[in-house]
């Protein structure tokens, strides 16, 4: 069932068994899994169904730190979420993101491992509408006599990413939960402050506030915050006792380690050979509504121990050779292939690129080339270092609600940026020693910041997983240490964030929460 | 090797002949580097592509106390202990080519407005620029 909080009548006591804050990908993936247990499940949405530039604007925040992306458009305040306008890759972290690392990588590691997350990737896999939970190259075609020297390693690898459709988590799964007899779905209901009383060992309520002025309260056994990365650690901070510490935050640790990833898009690779044979990294047909799988490189875990480097992917976009445009022009005239100009003008494209067109054709039959490849833009992702003094945490302003305004102080380590730096370098040289190409990197020098790098919207670390308190908010089954039933899903849980996109593990996350959450039902 | 030292100094001064005397000129020295074939160097130069953008950058990143034709021209060929002083530029191109590889895994690498170049190409880039053009 599918309702608007603005309908729920002032004062109303809500009573459920599991109260599910947020539904993005994280909150929609544990509700699902209710939909057949005998169990009540409330789960809040902020938004609607649709974006409303009302509710969004509730995402305004400051930024103090490392310049960071804008707080009201790197993520989406409606049902669905950020998957409303999410790319779709999904790759696992690999397993040295989870192990902890003594060399130069303090507070790294998760309290599991990446073996025991295994069997809920495998099902986040479905939730993704992606194919088979398989990231080995050689399972996807992809032959080690076919790779390039720089990407057979040592140091650098063929990984795989599958892209989802991607999958809108709201109108794909929203039919579901609305069928769904114990699951209710609040739209316009904004979770504004979690109760716990004077000992904050219990949540007992959770006040619910709408834009229009409507106010209730939600009582559950159980609750799960999956509001995002920086608003899980907004609520958590803006409730509890009147100290202002927040809950579950006894040893200030709720919105420290705040990370993302290192992003950009930027670099070139020149390959010395045009013709360079990228038979590995041909992408499989994108079939729409279906998912796609793409060879992308990273640094082995091999080269991360031995340089002492943190885990780091790179991609890439081919810019082929101008005479591209006159070979699919001939094409079209020859064989009326794929859409195009009109046959005068495929004419006179080929007639003023005969040469190279003639070139093509002499290549093609003699050793079976393709177009030249002129350069390779990369982009690439690289994994930050979880940083106590990177953090969220809330200003004197307030919103249209009352709560607290978010005040992000993104930091990144200079260790962070040196490490990206020499990844980099690392690539350039192993391109120009093998005789490969040449490389441009948009980052040559740490301690300039590239124009175009700013915190992503990949928010993790706030509420981070730690098996001792001291270090973490939550414990391996996201419960909070201090909140015996609060638990928290998503990003925000992540100890370490690796290089990989987040979303395929906030959604194994979930699944796992959920198989928790039922067991402690009984 | 001894006997492929005055060749050496033969392709410096060839270089140098090119470089301070255009093709056509009746010079001694650029006539002496032609006689002999050492011009390879300034022939490879001359058909670097993009030359004059590629090295000017080159010249900026390299240190100011090397950037004269002759002290390029030196420090490249002194990399190439192995090229002969009669060596085409087809040949020299293959060592330098070589050497540049030899360059990034010995880290000898120039950072050139974000490009990663060899050092030995670097060199030969800014060489390239402080060469006259011919028909210049």
């Amino acid at each position: 069932m599918i309702i608007d909080a603005r309908a729920v009548p002032r004062g109303t006591i809500v009573e459920t068994d599991l109260c599910i804050i947020g539904a993005g990908a994280a909150g929609i993936t544990l509700a699902r899994e209710f939909r057949q247990s005998p169990f009540r499940v409330a789960l809040l949405e902020s938004g609607g169904m649709q974006f409303d530039e009302e509710t969004q604007e509730l995402y305004e925040g400051r930024s103090i730190g490392d310049p960071f992306s804008d707080l009201t458009a790197d993520r989406l305040r409606y049902f669905g979420g950020s998957t409303n306008h999410w790319g779709g890759w999904c790759l696992p972290l690999d397993a040295i993101d989870f192990e902890p690392r003594g060399d130069g990588f303090p507070y790294h590691g998760w309290p599991l491992t990446r073996a025991q997350l295994d069997p809920w990737y495998a099902r986040a896999q479905e939730v993704c509408q992606l194919g088979p939970y398989e990231y080995r190259p050689s399972q996807w075609s992809v032959r080690p006599d076919k790779v390039p020297q720089p990407f057979a390693g040592p140091d650098f690898e063929v990984k795989i990413l599958q892209e989802s459709p991607p999958t809108r988590f709201g109108p794909v799964y929203a039919p579901q939960l609305r069928r769904a007899p114990r699951v209710t779905v609040y739209l316009h209901a904004n979770a504004f402050y979690l109760d716990a009383g004077e000992t904050a060992s219990e949540v007992t309520t959770l006040a619910v506030k709408t834009l229009s002025g409507n106010q209730f309260t939600v009582r559950a056994r159980f609750y799960v915050l999956a509001a995002g990365g920086i608003e899980n650690a907004r609520l958590l901070l803006a409730s509890g006792p009147k100290d202002g510490t927040g809950i579950g935050n006894a040893y200030d640790l709720v919105g420290r380690f705040f990370m993302t990833h290192l992003a950009d898009s930027g670099g070139t690779i020149v390959p010395a050979d045009p013709y360079t044979n990228f038979a590995f990294a041909t992408n499989n047909p994108w079939i729409p509504g279906k998912y796609r799988v793409d060879r992308i490189l990273g640094l082995s875990p091999q080269s991360m121990r031995r340089r002492h480097l943190p885990n780091m992917i790179f991609g890439w976009d081919y810019q082929f050779a101008p005479v591209r445009e006159a070979v699919d022009a001939l094409k079209r005239v020859t064989h009326g292939e794929g859409p195009g100009g009109s046959a005068l003008s495929d004419l006179s494209e080929v007639i003023a690129n005969f040469e190279g067109v003639t070139d093509f054709l002499a290549r093609k039959v003699l050793f079976g080339d393709g177009i030249p490849i002129e350069k390779l833009n990369l982009w690439w992702s690289c994994e930050q270092r979880p940083n106590r003094e990177s953090r969220v945490s809330l200003g004197p302003q307030r919103d249209r609600l009352g709560m607290p305004e978010v005040v992000v102080d993104w930091r990144v380590l200079a260790e962070d940026r040196r490490n990206a730096v020499d990844t980099l370098r690392l690539l350039g040289t192993e391109i120009g020693s093998t005789g490969f190409g040449r490389f441009h990197s948009v980052w040559p020098d740490a301690d300039k910041w590239p124009a175009g790098l700013a915190g992503n919207e990949h928010h993790m670390g706030t509420t981070r997983m730690h098996r001792d308190p001291k270090l973490g908010v939550v414990d391996a089954d996201c419960r909070m240490h201090a909140v015996a039933n609060l638990f928290i899903a998503g990003s925000s849980v992540f100890p370490t964030g690796g290089a990989a996109n987040p979303t395929l593990t906030i959604v194994a996350l979930a699944l796992r929460l959920a198989d928790h959450v039922k067991q402690l039902f009984g | 090797m001894a006997g492929s030292m005055p060749s050496r100094r033969g392709l410096i001064a060839g270089v140098l002949g090119a470089a301070l005397y255009p093709a056509g000129s009746a010079q001694p020295a650029a006539a002496a580097a032609a006689e002999t074939g050492h011009a390879a160097l300034a022939a490879l130069c001359a058909g670097l592509p993009a030359a004059g953008t590629i090295g000017r950058a080159c010249l900026r990143a390299l240190p100011a106390d090397v950037a004269t034709p002759e002290r390029l021209a030196r420090l490249i060929l002194a990399d190439l202990p192995a090229v002969s002083g009669r060596a085409s530029a087809r040949v020299l191109a293959r060592a330098i080519r070589e050497r540049s590889r030899a360059d990034f895994r010995d880290g000898r690498i120039v950072s050139v407005d974000g490009w990663m170049l060899s050092l030995a190409e670097a060199r030969l880039y800014a060489l390239a620029t402080l060469l006259p053009r011919r028909g210049a």
